[in-house]
């Protein structure tokens, strides 16, 4: 019984001795990743800019299926760096190719159709961007149905975007353009966002955008009648440009045209500068009535996940206060902010959200000369300047660039003009706007918080143009073997 | 007529036998003319008996011995030779010489060998060769009873008692000194026939002999080693002697290569005993080519006859399958009265319940398939984590085997896991649906458990319910449920067939309550033993490691039944062989234990939760109590009074736990991401099975004692455990075995080689898999693609060329994909799973056709690769090859045969001769 006794206690001992005081043994046995690092080359950088505009309904304006392009748009195009720039039109086989060397190019060319610029044969130095290839249209159009000014910068297609902006209520045109400039076929999924949450409608998946070709939705078709519209694009296979070309008209009289170009990513803080207010008597004049009510100026919010927004309008002019205000936007719904009682001036808008948000803002422009007219403009968000930026400007009428400033510190920005190079700099205070008027071709250096819009003023017409910085990056891709 | 016959004695330290045999020679009717002793002796006082005596060296052999006394007698006439253990007859001179006075062409007469003690038994009576050249006796362990006494020409006879005419004797030239002590003899009479002289034997000239030489109780040096030895060398020896030049130069060459060979015919006839033997005697045949060469030159100056002139005097195939067949009855019939004697059959009579079906476990067995019923395949294929399906052709899976070149990837040189060999061998039963033999594996695995542990329990316990008991806390011990609901297959296949391979184990050491060497063959069980190490090494190379170290331990402590322990790791080694040699060469030893299969972490920490698995309290947690009663059990019977024996089992515990504490400290790491750890659960079965086997002895304990273990295993163990089993939903799928989309399935199906790239987006990374055909299937998956892809990705130009070719891909940068594309045969590209920005990439690339959603991913296609048709390529290397041949060898082995023709040495001696009926 002893040696039982001494075994079962030996045992014991050592089971509980080993559990509890053994040094863990920790080995490691390292082999290499089997991965590498691999350098991708960005494709090359290419932009889209609309064309001219479309015009609905043929000549009599009755023939609902009938969309066609009308007069041609005006593109002002700067790039530097190697290679060369094709020149092409989306549609047809017009293709032209300008070749860079050292010196800058400017050149500027009538547009009829959706045309792409591509940089091909680029070097990877400098990198891709705004001040390698950055170009605009703008298209100053006065018929019975269509009159106002329509500018936009040539954009970078993508697979996945949002426009904020335009109307499908009575007497007011939105048509979506999505043009594609490669040659694989796309196939474009449509989001539509109203006052009352989603559109829930037939035909909104699988629009056919063909290769080298551009696609003209009504959106009244999908969402009439709604007086907020947001629109989510996203496509397979070819990356596609997009824009919602809007169209006022008043009773018998058109009161406007504009391009509504794609937001940026969603963000917590929407900076739109160049809310430029000029006309405000007329436009007073106009909004009495109640089918114009939206004629005024209006900060659009979209919330996929709704938001408590603040938006915060700041005047250039330290002695003009500008306008605060908050609400509620509900999930998916988009929600319009009129802003009234501004004066003539020039201001900067700020949204700010707890639950990231898409925005926009319309800019209406009276126009006193005889009958009184109205024009507007779609603003988006701006970018913040982390990079210096170029961006060209029709020739004709007056070009602002609005700056504003999110930081808590008053900034400086350059403004170099790229022909002629002369600069000048403005001082921006902080979570203030300032502006300064340009021409031609300008790089607006970088700045911490500065976001800026340029606002094209011609014939009292009124439109926008983005400063984006367009790259395709390139990157590191890890890739690892499995 | 009266002849000079002079009588020689040899004697060779035997004072005991000798006096006998100089007593019986003074008792001769007929007295030789010269009596002469020829001492080789160490001792100094061997008895004389008054005679004459040559005291010559002890190292002097039995022809210079000879030599010796006859170059001292110097006499005509005939020379007499008796052995210090062959004691004549008195009348034996007598009748030898009546024979050559009747017949003077005799060169040599011999006598009828009787048994020393017993004068009925005939023990000789002439010798032989057989066809296959083998030493034959013809009459033997037969009782005298006249049958064979007439005159009869032999080939050859013994020494012992031989009267020889001394004229044939000079003229020959005396024995060959040359030739090995058991080839003299036989030599001499070959060349005394062949140079016209008649060979017989008196069969009234009896000699009682004792064989000390053929028993094995002469000092080894007189043999230079056993009896087997000896014969088989005197075998080789005269067969190389007598053989024409060609066929000489080819023996001598092809002689131990035969030998190998004839060595695994005895294993696989399961005379292992006489391969060492075999092996020693071809040894010294081929080193002692100078003697050799020595006798044939002795044997070409006596006479120019060949030895094929004698074939009528060799034996017939019948008498040699008849006293094959006497053999096998006698060996059967003593082991029968042997086992008869010790009570083997007693166990039976006293506990008639102890089968599988009459104790009731088959109940049990079968409730444990039932309670996998939510395991239940619904399909060929399973699923899971930690199992994928086999290639739907047996032979693709046999192909993997042992194989050299590995599909994985881009395809490279390397060895194969040994585990493809399991996959083929479990496979090959369901060869025409190979999946669905892993799938019905996982589902019967828990039922295949309890069955071995049953059997195994048998060794500790004759208690059916604490056998029953041990048996279910064993299949529902956490190694085991948790492999399995991690589908685990390797783990699960080793746990498994542990309980079979440990049975076996044990029936060859004679542990436990059996008779060792019985009446089973242990041979048999060698098979067995080795088949199975190999398939649970194999499947989880920790615990083979382990196991091995445990047989290798256990062999050290039993000497005799060393060479069948060791020989158990034999198909191990084998299958091992080339992985291990090539992870020697790259440094990377360790790294054999990876597991092989599906590569999956382990989550087992090396602290004292280990032995509880870790008490993670999910789901399993259940299942995880039963480990604390089975330890806290298995340490009570500690006190139980088979101390020893719950001390060895508890020993084989706590190593078991050791080596699984220090294999859970050893991690593997491949990269930033991929950590693999050991999977410790295989050792930790083996800990559980010790712990069992350590319960199933409270069979010797109080029935109180005994319903109280059962009771408390039962209710806080095997419930809540069984419970745990049957309640958690296994997360596996079934299918036909497709792994991928219908249209790449379509291709393979029709012969079409075509890569495919399965992308992956992980953590901003871009995860890439490469594979042709249908996919990655589980016995194409290696360890060695994993450990040798970094070097591969990083050194093989191809693979740059790849992940260039993915990087550009993923970023649709509008670089040339296609050329790469081409190049590689990529015909499809997967993306698993749904990545919208990889799916826009691929979308926006020229080339590509997107097919759309499928079960297995979003799929596009390469419009401009369409494959090549390809024809199987099958490789057949060393490595199959013998992998192949041993685990055929072993398998032979495995399997029961009724010719079990173990001789013990004293019966056997020489002269039976198994070959020729083959």
């Amino acid at each position: 019984m002893l040696v039982r006794i001494a075994s079962f206690l030996s045992v014991v001992a050592v089971l509980f001795t080993g559990l509890i005081f053994a040094p863990a043994v920790e080995s490691k046995v390292s082999f290499d990743s089997a991965s590498g690092s691999y350098s991708v080359k960005p494709a090359d950088l290419s932009l889209v800019c609309p064309g001219a505009v479309f015009r609905t309904g043929g000549d009599s304006g009755t023939k609902l299926s009938q969309v066609n392009r009308t007069g041609k748009a005006t593109a002002s195009i700067t790039a530097f760096g190697a290679g060369s720039i094709e020149i092409s039109s989306v549609a047809e086989s017009n293709v032209s190719e300008l070749e860079l060397d050292s010196e800058r190019i400017f050149v500027s060319r009538e547009l009829d159709d959706a045309t792409s610029l591509t940089n091909l044969n680029a070097q990877e130095d400098p990198v891709q961007g705004a001040l390698s290839l950055t170009a605009s249209t703008s298209q100053l159009v006065a018929t019975d149905s269509m009159r106002g000014l329509a500018a936009a910068s040539c954009q970078l297609p993508s697979n996945d975007f949002y426009i904020v902006g335009g109307s499908t209520a009575a007497g007011r045109e939105a048509l979506l353009v999505l043009t594609n400039p490669s040659p694989i076929d796309a196939t474009a999924d449509l989001g539509i966002f109203t006052d009352l949450g989603a559109a829930t409608v037939a035909g909104l998946a699988g629009i056919s955008v063909p290769a080298g070709s551009t696609t003209v939705l009504s959106l009244a078709s999908f969402a009439p009648t709604v007086p907020a519209l947001a629109v989510q694009v996203q496509s397979q296979g070819a990356k596609l440009a997009g824009w919602i070309q809007q169209r006022a008209v008043r009773g018998t009289a058109a009161q406007g045209v504009d391009w509504i170009s794609p937001n940026p990513a969603a963000t917590l803080q929407a900076v739109i500068p160049g809310l430029v207010i000029r006309g405000t008597k007329v436009i007073n004049q106009v909004a009495k009535s109640e089918e114009n009510s939206d004629a005024g100026h209006a900060v659009r919010v979209f919330a996929p996940e709704g938001a408590n927004v603040t938006v915060q309008i700041i005047a250039s002019d330290e002695d003009v206060f500008g306008a605060v205000f908050t609400g509620i936007v509900e999930p998916g719904s988009v929600q319009d902010f009129p802003i009234s009682e501004l004066l003539d001036g020039n201001y900067s808008v700020f949204v700010t959200s707890d639950k990231p948000i898409y925005a926009g803002v319309r800019v209406a422009r009276g126009n006193s000369g005889g009958t009184p007219r109205l024009d507007f403009a779609w603003l988006s968000p701006a970018d913040e300047l982390v990079s210096d930026r170029a961006i060209t400007v029709p020739a004709d009428g007056e070009t602002i660039l609005v700056l504003a400033n999110a930081s808590d510190q008053v900034s400086l920005a350059k403004v170099e003009n790229l022909r002629t190079g002369e600069a000048s700099s403005v001082s921006v205070p902080a979570l203030g706007t300032a502006t300064v008027v340009i021409s031609g071709s300008v790089v607006i250096s970088q700045g911490a918080g500065i976001f800026a819009t340029a606002v094209v003023l011609i014939e009292g017409q009124i439109s926008d143009l983005d400063i984006r910085d367009p790259k395709n990056l390139g990157s590191q891709v890890k890739v690892r073997f499995r | 007529m009266t002849l000079n016959v002079s009588a020689v004695v040899l004697s060779h330290d035997e004072p005991g036998s000798i006096s006998r045999v100089l007593e019986q020679l003074s008792k001769q009717t007929v007295s030789p003319s010269r009596i002469l002793i020829v001492d080789t002796s160490k001792m100094k006082a061997i008895p004389s008996g008054g005679f004459e005596t040559l005291k010559l060296d002890h190292r002097t052999n039995f022809a210079s011995a000879i030599e010796e006394a006859v170059r001292h007698l110097d006499s005509e006439g005939y020379l007499w030779i008796l052995h210090d253990d062959s004691a004549p007859e008195p009348d034996a001179l007598a009748n030898l010489l009546k024979e050559v006075e009747l017949s003077p062409s005799l060169a040599i007469v011999g006598t009828k060998q009787l048994d020393w003690e017993n004068s009925k038994l005939i023990k000789q009576m002439g010798l032989t060769l057989t066809r296959a050249g083998k030493l034959f006796s013809r009459v033997r362990g037969e009782y005298d009873q006249g049958q064979h006494d007439h005159l009869e020409d032999v080939m050859a006879v013994g020494t012992a008692g031989a009267l020889i005419s001394l004229e044939k004797y000079r003229e020959l030239g005396g024995f060959d000194p040359k030739a090995p002590a058991l080839a003299a003899d036989v030599d001499f009479s070959i060349r005394a026939r062949l140079s016209g002289g008649r060979v017989a034997v008196a069969p009234r000239a009896k000699v009682a002999h004792q064989m000390l030489s053929m028993n094995g109780q002469r000092p080894a040096s007189w043999l230079l080693g056993s009896p087997g030895h000896a014969v088989r060398w005197a075998e080789f020896h005269l067969a190389l002697s007598y053989a024409s030049f060609i066929g000489f130069v080819f023996g001598w060459l092809l002689l131990l290569p035969f030998a190998v060979l004839n060595s695994l015919v005895l294993l696989v006839r399961k005379r292992a005993a006489d391969v060492p033997a075999e092996l020693s005697g071809a040894i010294f045949a081929f080193v002692g080519i100078e003697k050799i060469l020595g006798s044939r030159a002795r044997i070409k100056r006596t006479t120019s006859a060949k030895l094929r002139s004698l074939s009528r005097l060799r034996a017939t195939r019948q008498e040699v399958k008849n006293s094959n067949q006497r053999a096998k009855d006698e060996e059967i019939s003593k082991q029968l009265l042997d086992a008869h004697a010790r009570g083997d059959n007693d166990q039976q009579a006293v506990n008639p319940n102890s089968g599988f079906a009459a104790s009731g476990a088959i109940w049990f067995a079968l409730a444990l398939v039932a309670l996998n019923i939510m395991w239940f395949p619904t399909n060929f294929a399973v699923t899971g984590s930690g199992v994928i399906p086999l290639s739907s052709n047996w032979l693709d899976i046999f192909s993997q085997a042992g194989s050299s070149t590995q599909s994985m990837g881009l395809g490279f040189e390397s060895a194969s896991d040994p585990f493809a060999w399991v996959l083929a061998m479990m496979s090959a039963p369901l060869f025409f649906e190979p999946s669905f033999a892993i799938t019905l594996l996982l589902y019967l695995a828990t039922a295949i458990a309890f069955t071995g542990v049953f059997r195994l329990s048998a060794l500790v316990s004759e208690s059916n319910p604490i056998r029953i008991t041990a048996a279910l806390s064993y299949s529902l011990w956490p190694a085991l449920t948790l492999s399995i609901s991690e589908t685990r297959f390797s783990q699960v296949l080793a746990l498994a067939l542990l309980p079979w391979l440990v049975h076996s184990v044990s029936k060859i050491a004679g542990l436990g309550n059996q008779n060792a060497g019985t009446f089973v063959s242990t041979w048999s069980e060698v098979g067995v033993s080795a088949v199975l190490l190999a398939l649970v090494s194999a499947s989880s190379p920790a615990l083979g490691l382990a196991l091995v170290l445990l047989i290798i331990g256990l062999a050290l402590t039993r000497p005799k039944k060393l060479m069948a322990l060791l020989f158990t790791t034999g198909l191990t080694a084998v299958w091992f062989a080339p992985l291990v040699l090539e992870r020697v060469a790259s440094s990377q030893l360790v790294s054999i234990l990876i597991d092989p299969g599906v590569q999956r972490a382990s989550n087992l920490q090396a602290n004292w939760t280990l032995p509880f698995f870790g008490f993670q309290f999910d789901s399993l947690a259940f299942g995880l109590f039963i480990s604390i009663p089975v330890i806290v059990l298995a340490t009570v019977s500690l006190l139980t009074p088979r101390v020893r024996a719950n001390l060895q089992l508890w020993l084989v515990a706590l190593i078991a736990l050791a080596l699984a504490f220090i294999a859970a400290g050893i991690s593997f790491s491949f990269g930033e991401l991929v950590q693999l750890s050991i999977d410790v659960k295989g050792l930790l079965g083996l800990f559980g099975l010790a712990l069992v086997l350590a319960i199933a002895q409270l069979s010797t304990t109080s029935n109180g004692l005994r319903a109280l273990a059962i009771s408390v295993i039962a209710i806080v163990g095997i419930a809540p455990a069984a419970f745990s089993m049957a309640t958690n939903p296994p997360a596996v799928s079934y299918s036909d075995g497709r792994g991928v989309p219908s249209i790449i399935q379509a291709d393979s199906d029709a012969q079409v080689s075509v890569r495919s790239l399965r992308l992956e987006s992980v953590d901003g990374d871009i995860s890439v898999q490469i594979f042709e055909g249908p996919g990655i299937k589980l016995d194409q998956l290696s360890t060695s693609y994993q450990i040798s892809k970094s070097g591969l990705s990083l050194d093989n130009p191809d693979y740059q060329q790849l992940g260039q070719l993915v990087a550009n891909l993923v970023s649709a940068n509008g670089a040339d994909v296609l050329t790469p594309l081409e190049k590689f045969g990529i015909g499809y590209v997967l993306v698993f799973p749904k990545d919208r920005d990889l799916q826009m990439a691929l979308d926006s690339t020229r080339g590509l056709e997107s097919i759309g959603e499928t079960d297995f991913g979003q799929l596009w296609k390469v419009q401009s690769v369409t494959g090549v048709e390809t024809t199987s390529s099958f490789e057949f290397g060393m490595a199959k090859g013998l992998g192949l041949g041993v685990l055929i060898f072993y398998l032979t082995l495995a399997l029961p045969t009724s010719s079990i023709r173990k001789r013990n040495g004293k019966e056997s001696s020489i002269f039976v001769d198994a070959e020729e009926n083959n």
